[in-house]
C-alpha cells in the first residue's frame, strides 16, 4: 500500500543569476513498511528531496501526497500537526533541544500534541535504543552516539508512519553507525513504519530494500 | 590592493551591518544624551544658584548703609582686601497716598555691575528726569500698573548726608525701567532702609540744593574676607549683599540634583542598553570572533576592532546627542522657576567628552568579555553547556513544552533575565514614584475665594491708633464685593489697637507687655537686654508708656490688647476653640462681651544674638510651643505665667485716636479716648491664627458691629471673599474687577483661589507631561532591553526553532515559549518595583508618623499607579507584538533553512 508519493516534484535554488535544479522533476512512490535508501554523492540533491517529501521544505513545483492527500492543501498549522503525529525525523547533527533532558526531548513530539504518553511503549523503545541511563541528562553531557539515539527514541515517540533519517550516522563512527543504522532497522520493522533514508554510504544502502540514486537532482530507482 | 587596517575592518562591519547597527546606535545615541544631560543638570547647579543670587540679590558681598566720611575712610582703610562702588543717594521718594517710599539713587560703574540691575522691561535712566523703579518698590507707593513712558510724581526729601532735611519737594520723572526686586528680598522691612536704594536715576540727578548725597558702598571681597567686614560707621547698618542659602537656592540644588540624578539613572539605563546591545551584537558574531581568533588575530586587536566601531558609531553620535540634550535640559529649565541654563563652551566640551567616555566604558564591557573567547568556544558556542554543567536539571515526563522550554531558558540566562528585570523594576519604581509624586503636588485649596489684604501698612502706635495709620478697606467696599450675586459672604478683618485694664497687676499681662517690649520700654535697656538683666524691663523708664497711662488714669496693671473685628458668620465656628464660657453674638453686637483670645500659658524667651553680632530680643511665646522649642540652644526660657483671665471677668478696655504727633509717637493732642467695661463672653485657644493682631500673643476678638462700640475710625485690613457657588471663568472677571476696584485705593496682594487652582492645574499638567516623558523614556529603555535579549535569543536560537518545526511545534506554540519568557521577565521587573515603591513609600509615611507625628495617625500620601501599569501593559504589549513578529520572520523561513543556518 502506497503511503507516500510524489509528482512532479522540483526544487530550483537561484545562486545570482544562475537556477539550480536540486530536485529535478521526481516522481517516486513509497510503500509502508519499506525501507528506503536515497544514495548520491555530495550536491546531487538527496538531502533536499527528503526534504521535500517530509515537508521541511516546499517545493518549487510538483506536489507530494501523503495518504492520498496532496501536502499542498495543507496550512502551516495542518502541517505541524502532520509533522508531530505522523512524520518522524533523524538529523545528521541530532538537533536536539538543547535546554531539554533526554526524556524530554524524546516526549517533546507527544507534549506539543497535548498527548498522554504510552509509558510501555516509550519504554520500550527507550530499552531497544539502550538509553535508559541517559534520560536525565541535558544533550551536552551525551556523546554523539547517544544524542543521535535520543533523536531516533524522539522520531519515533508519537508512532509516526514514516521516518525520515537524513545521513544519521554522517557523525558518527563506525561502530556507533552500524549500531544506530540496525537500530533504525529494528525499530521500523518491529513497529511498521516506513523507513526513507539517506546515505552517501553504499554499504548502509546495501541494507534497504530498495535503493535510490540521485544525481543532479535527478533520481532513479 | 587596499591595506587592510583595523579602521577599514570596522567601516567595512558597519557597513555590513547597517540593520543591525541602526539599533545600536540609537541606544549610544539614547546613552550620551542622558550622560551630557547629567553633566549638564550638574554643570547648572552652580550657574543657577549664582544667577539666583546675583539677580534677586546682588554680586556685592556686603552692603553698607548711609556711609558718612568716617565711614568711607575706614572702607579705604580695608583696600584692597575689598574694593567697592557707591550708589549716591539724592533723595528718597515717596507718593502722597503712601509714606512708603524708596530711596532715589545713581550708581558708579562698580556699584551698577555689583548691584547687576535686571531689567525687566524697558531700559536703565540716562537722563536727568528719567527714573527706572524696582517692581516691588512701585507697589509700595502704590504706582503698580503705570505704564513705561508715564510721568510719576513723587514727594522727594533731600538727603542731608546721614538724615534727611525737614520737608520734601514734588518732582516728576518719566518711568523708563522696571527692575527686578531686590531691596525686599535684602531687606525684608524695606521701609526701615531709606539707605537701600530701589529707584535708580540718572549720573546727572542732583540733590536738592542744601542737601548732601548720602551713600551706600556694595562692597566685594573675597569670601574669607567678607566675615571680618562689619562696620562701626555706617549709621543705616550692614547687610549680606547675597541672600543665605534659603528656599530659593535649596530649590535650585533640589531641581538640579533632582534632574541630575534622573539623568543619571536614565544614562545607566541607556549604559545597560548599549552593553545589551553591543553583547547581543557581538553574540550574533561570535563565529566571526572566533574565525578571527583562530586565524591569529589577539584579544587586544578584538577589543580594537571592535571597539573602533564603537569610536565612530560615539564620534558620529556626540553632536546630534549634545544637541539634544542642550535643547532638552534648556526645556526643562524653561519650565522651572528660578532654574538658569547657562552652560560655558568649557561644559559643553565637558559634557560631549563625559558622554564619549560613558559610551566606550560601557562598550568595553562586552567587548572585554568577547575578546576572552576562545575560537572553539566561538565557534561551538559552548557557553551553554558550561552553564547546563553548573546546573541540576530534573527531567519530566508530563509537560507543556512551550512552558517548560521558557522556563528553562529563564534559568540557563538567568543573568541576563535578572539585570533586564532589574532595570524594568527600577524604571516602575522611579515612574510609580514620579506619578505618585506628581499627584501630591496638589497643593489643596484656600478656604476662601478671594482674599484681599494690604501689601504694606504702618502701625506706629501700638497701643493708640494714628488716623494716618488708618488705611485698608472700608464698609464700603465690603458692600461693593457683597453686592455681587456670585458673593455669599465677605468677612473683613479689622484691627484696633486698645489697652486692657484690670484690678490685679499679674505676671501673664507682664508677659503680654513684654510682646512689645521694644515700644513700651526704654531703647536704653532694650538695647542691652540679656538674662541677666532681663527683669529691667519691669521698670525701665518708659516716658511715653507712662505719660499715656498717667493722661489716661490707667491703672498699673493695664497691658497692650488689640481688638480684631471679623465677620459675623466666622463666630459659629468658633465654639470648638472656646475653653471657658460661651460664644453669644447679639452680646457681641452690642458691646457687653468680648471674646478673648488667649492661651492658658505665656512664656518669655531670649533668643540669643548670632557668633558675628547682633543683641539679644524678647519673644513672647505659647506656652505649649514654648516647651517644644525649649531644646533649642540657640533660645533661653525664661518664665511662664498662667493666664489671669476667666470667662465672665469684667475688663476696661481703653481706645485711643488721634493724629501722630510731631514726635512720632506718644498720645494724640486732638485725641478721642473710648473707655469701656466688657465682660469676657468667652476664651479661646488655639483657633485659627487670623485672630490674632499681627502682633501679640494675646487679642480681643469681636465683631464689626460690636468693634463700633469702641470706635468708628478703623478699615478692614484684610478681606476674605467667600463664593456662593462655584467660580467660573465669567464670575472670576467680575468679581476681580470689583477688587481691582477696591484694592485701587491701597496697595493690596489679591489670592485668588480660583487662580491658584488654575495654576495649579497647569502645572500638574506641565509636570505630568514631564513625567510621561520621562517614563515614556524610561520604559523605551527597559523595553528595548528586554527586546534586545529576547530578539537575540530567538537570532541565536533559529536553529532550535527549525528542531522544534521539525517535531511539530507551530508558529503559536514558539511564540508563546517566548512570549512567556517575557511575561516573566516583565511580571518579575514590575512586582519588584511596584512592591519596592509601596514598600519605601508607606516606609516614609511611617517615618514621618513616627518622627512628626507621633501621637496622630500616619498620614500616606496618595499614590498613582495606573499610568506606571498602563506604562507596563504597553511595554509587554510591544515587546509581544514585535517576538511575534520575529517569530515570523523565522517561520517565512523554511524549517531546512532554520536548521542549516547555523
Amino acid at each position: 500500500m502506497t503511503i507516500l508519493e510524489c509528482k512532479n516534484l522540483t526544487k530550483e535554488y537561484y545562486s545570482g543569476e544562475n537556477v539550480v535544479k536540486a530536485v529535478d522533476n521526481a516522481n517516486l512512490t513509497f510503500e509502508q513498511g519499506e525501507f528506503t535508501a536515497i544514495t548520491g554523492p555530495s550536491g546531487s540533491g538527496k538531502s533536499t528531496l527528503l526534504h521535500l517529501l517530509s515537508s521541511l521544505e516546499n517545493p518549487t513545483s510538483g506536489e507530494v501526497i501523503y495518504n492520498g492527500e496532496s501536502l499542498k492543501k495543507y496550512n502551516d498549522n495542518q502541517l505541524s500537526i502532520l509533522r508531530r503525529r505522523r512524520f518522524g525525523f533523524v538529523f545528521q547533527a541530532y538537533n536536539l533541544v538543547q535546554e531539554l533532558t533526554g526524556m524530554e526531548n524524546i516526549l517533546l513530539p507527544v507534549m506539543l500534541d497535548k498527548k498522554k504518553p504510552d509509558e510501555g511503549y516509550i519504554e520500550k523503545l527507550v530499552d531497544v535504543l539502550g538509553i535508559a541511563d541517559r534520560l536525565s541528562h541535558l544533550p551536552s553531557a551525551m556523546s554523539g552516539g547517544q544524542q543521535q539515539r535520543i533523536a531516533i527514541a524522539r522520531a519515533l515517540a508519537n508512532k509516526p508512519a514514516i521516518l525520515f533519517a537524513d545521513e544519521p550516522t554522517g557523525n558518527l563512527d563506525g561502530k556507533s553507525g552500524r549500531e544506530v543504522l540496525s537500530l533504525l532497522k529494528y525499530v521500523s520493522a518491529e513497529f511498521g513504519i516506513t523507513l526513507i533514508l539517506v546515505t552517501h554510504d553504499l554499504g548502509v544502502a546495501e541494507q534497504a530494500d530498495r535503493v535510490l540514486t540521485m544525481r543532479d537532482g535527478v533520481c532513479k530507482n | 590592493m587596499k591595506r587592510m587596517t583595523v579602521s577599514r575592518l570596522a567601516q567595512n562591519s558597519l557597513r555590513r551591518r547597517k540593520k543591525q547597527y541602526i539599533t545600536l546606535t540609537l541606544g549610544i545615541l539614547l546613552a550620551m544624551t542622558f550622560s551630557s544631560g547629567t553633566a549638564f543638570f550638574v554643570s547648572c547647579i552652580s550657574a543657577s544658584v549664582k544667577e539666583a543670587k546675583r539677580s534677586e540679590y546682588t554680586q556685592a558681598a556686603r552692603i553698607a548703609f548711609g556711609l558718612d566720611e568716617q565711614g568711607l575712610a575706614e572702607l579705604d582703610s580695608q583696600k584692597p582686601d575689598l574694593e567697592y562702588g557707591l550708589a549716591h543717594i539724592v533723595g528718597y521718594g515717596y507718593t502722597e497716598e503712601e509714606e512708603d517710599g524708596a530711596a532715589l539713587a545713581w550708581l558708579d560703574a562698580l556699584a551698577e555691575e555689583l548691584y547687576y540691575p535686571v531689567v525687566l522691561e524697558g531700559r536703565l535712566p540716562e537722563q536727568p528726569g528719567e527714573i527706572a523703579a524696582e517692581k516691588d518698590a512701585l507697589l509700595r507707593m502704590g504706582l503698580n500698573g503705570v505704564p513705561l513712558g508715564a510721568a510719576v510724581t513723587l514727594n522727594v526729601r533731600t538727603p542731608d548726608g546721614s538724615g534727611w532735611l525737614p520737608g520734601s519737594a514734588q518732582k516728576t520723572y518719566t518711568l523708563v525701567g522696571l527692575l527686578g526686586d531686590k531691596r525686599c528680598n535684602i531687606e525684608r522691612y524695606a521701609w526701615l532702609s531709606p539707605w537701600l536704594p530701589a529707584l535708580l536715576v540718572s549720573e546727572s540727578e542732583q540733590t536738592e540744593p542744601g542737601g548732601r548725597e548720602a551713600k551706600t558702598a556694595y562692597i566685594r571681597c573675597s569670601p574669607e574676607y567678607e566675615e571680618k567686614i562689619w562696620l562701626n560707621s555706617a549709621p543705616g547698618g550692614c547687610a549680606d549683599g547675597a541672600g543665605e542659602t534659603g528656599d530659593t537656592f535649596d530649590g535650585i540644588r533640589l531641581k538640579s540634583m533632582f534632574g541630575a540624578a534622573l539623568a543619571a539613572v536614565l544614562s545607566l539605563a541607556a549604559g545597560l542598553g548599549i552593553i545589551n546591545a553591543f553583547n547581543t551584537n557581538l553574540s550574533e558574531r561570535k563565529k566571526q570572533i572566533g574565525l578571527l581568533r583562530a586565524v591569529g588575530a589577539t584579544k587586544r586587536q578584538i577589543v580594537l576592532i571592535y571597539g573602533r566601531e564603537s569610536l565612530l558609531l560615539a564620534l558620529v553620535c556626540a553632536p546630534v546627542s549634545l544637541c539634544i540634550s542642550y535643547f532638552g535640559v534648556k526645556l526643562i529649565a524653561s519650565f522651572l522657576d528660578k532654574f538658569y541654563f547657562l552652560p560655558s563652551w568649557r561644559t559643553l566640551f565637558g559634557c560631549s567628552g563625559v558622554s564619549v567616555l560613558f559610551v566606550l566604558t560601557a562598550s568595553l564591557i562586552p567587548l572585554a568579555a568577547a575578546a576572552r573567547i576562545t575560537p572553539m568556544q566561538a565557534i561551538r558556542n559552548t557557553e551553554l553547556s558550561r552553564r547546563q554543567k553548573r546546573m541540576r536539571i530534573r527531567s519530566k515526563t508530563q509537560f507543556d513544552a512551550p512552558k517548560l522550554l521558557a522556563s528553562r531558558n529563564l534559568r540557563f540566562y538567568r543573568l541576563r533575565t535578572a539585570l533586564t528585570s532589574l532595570l524594568l523594576a527600577a524604571t516602575v519604581f522611579l515612574s510609580a514614584w514620579a506619578f505618585s509624586f506628581a499627584v501630591t503636588l496638589d497643593g489643596g485649596s484656600y478656604i476662601f475665594d478671594y482674599r484681599i489684604s494690604l501689601s504694606s501698612g504702618r502701625d506706629g502706635g501700638f497701643y493708640v491708633n494714628y488716623d494716618q495709620d488708618a488705611v485698608g478697606y472700608t464698609e464700603n467696599d465690603r458692600f461693593a464685593l457683597l453686592s455681587d450675586p456670585a458673593v455669599a459672604a465677605v468677612d473683613g478683618k479689622a484691627v484696633v489697637n486698645a489697652v486692657v485694664s484690670t484690678d490685679e497687676p499679674g505676671d501673664y499681662m507682664r508677659l503680654m507687655n513684654y510682646d512689645y517690649y521694644e515700644a513700651l520700654c526704654d531703647r536704653d535697656v532694650t538695647q542691652r537686654l540679656d538674662p541677666q538683666n532681663y527683669r529691667e524691663l519691669d521698670d525701665c523708664p518708659a516716658p511715653e508708656w507712662a505719660r499715656f497711662k498717667a493722661a489716661l488714669a490707667l491703672p498699673e496693671s493695664t497691658a497692650v490688647l488689640p481688638i480684631v473685628a471679623r465677620d459675623e458668620s466666622l463666630f459659629a465656628s468658633l465654639s470648638r476653640f472656646t475653653v471657658d464660657g460661651e460664644i453669644n453674638v447679639s452680646r457681641l453686637n452690642s458691646g457687653e462681651e468680648i471674646l478673648l483670645f488667649a492661651p492658658a500659658g505665656l512664656s518669655a524667651y531670649l533668643h540669643q544674638p548670632a557668633e558675628n553680632g547682633g543683641r539679644y530680643f524678647l519673644d513672647v511665646w505659647d506656652a505649649g510651643m514654648g516647651l517644644n522649642n525649649a531644646a533649642g540652644t540657640a533660645i533661653v526660657p525664661m518664665e511662664t505665667a498662667a493666664r489671669c483671665f476667666h470667662a465672665g471677668d469684667e475688663i476696661t478696655l481703653t481706645v485711643v485716636n488721634g493724629d501722630a504727633p510731631d514726635s512720632g509717637a506718644g498720645l494724640p493732642d486732638n485725641r478721642a479716648v473710648t473707655k469701656r467695661t466688657v465682660r469676657i463672653g468667652a476664651i479661646l485657644e488655639n483657633a485659627d491664627t487670623d485672630l490674632q493682631a499681627g502682633h501679640g500673643s494675646v487679642s480681643a476678638v469681636t465683631t464689626a458691629q460690636g468693634l463700633r462700640c469702641f470706635t468708628d475710625r478703623y478699615k478692614y485690613r484684610a478681606m476674605d471673599v467667600y463664593a456662593a457657588e462655584t467660580i467660573t471663568a465669567e464670575t472670576d472677571a467680575r468679581i476681580q474687577s470689583i477688587i481691582d476696584r477696591v484694592t485701587s485705593g491701597a496697595p493690596s496682594l489679591v489670592v485668588s483661589n480660583y487662580r491658584y487652582l488654575q495654576e495649579q492645574k497647569a502645572q500638574r499638567r506641565q509636570t505630568a507631561a514631564l513625567v510621561l516623558a520621562v517614563m515614556i523614556l524610561m520604559l523605551s529603555g527597559a523595553g528595548s532591553m528586554i527586546n534586545n535579549a529576547l530578539t537575540a535569543r530567538i537570532r541565536e536560537g533559529r536553529r532550535e526553532i527549525g528542531t522544534l518545526r521539525a517535531v511539530g511545534a507551530s508558529a503559536r506554540e514558539l511564540a508563546g515559549s517566548y512570549v512567556r519568557e517575557l511575561l516573566v521577565m516583565t511580571g518579575l521587573g514590575s512586582a519588584v518595583g511596584f512592591a519596592a515603591f509601596i514598600f519605601l513609600w508607606i516606609g516614609s509615611g511611617l517615618v514621618d508618623w513616627l518622627q512628626y507625628h507621633f501621637t496622630e495617625k500616619p498620614v500616606f500620601e496618595p499614590v498613582s499607579l495606573w499610568e506606571t501599569a498602563l506604562g507596563v501593559l504597553t511595554l509587554f504589549a510591544v515587546c509581544a507584538f514585535n517576538l511575534r513578529r520575529q517569530i515570523g520572520k523565522q517561520m517565512k523561513n523554511s524549517i531546512v533553512d532554520n536548521i542549516r543556518e547555523l
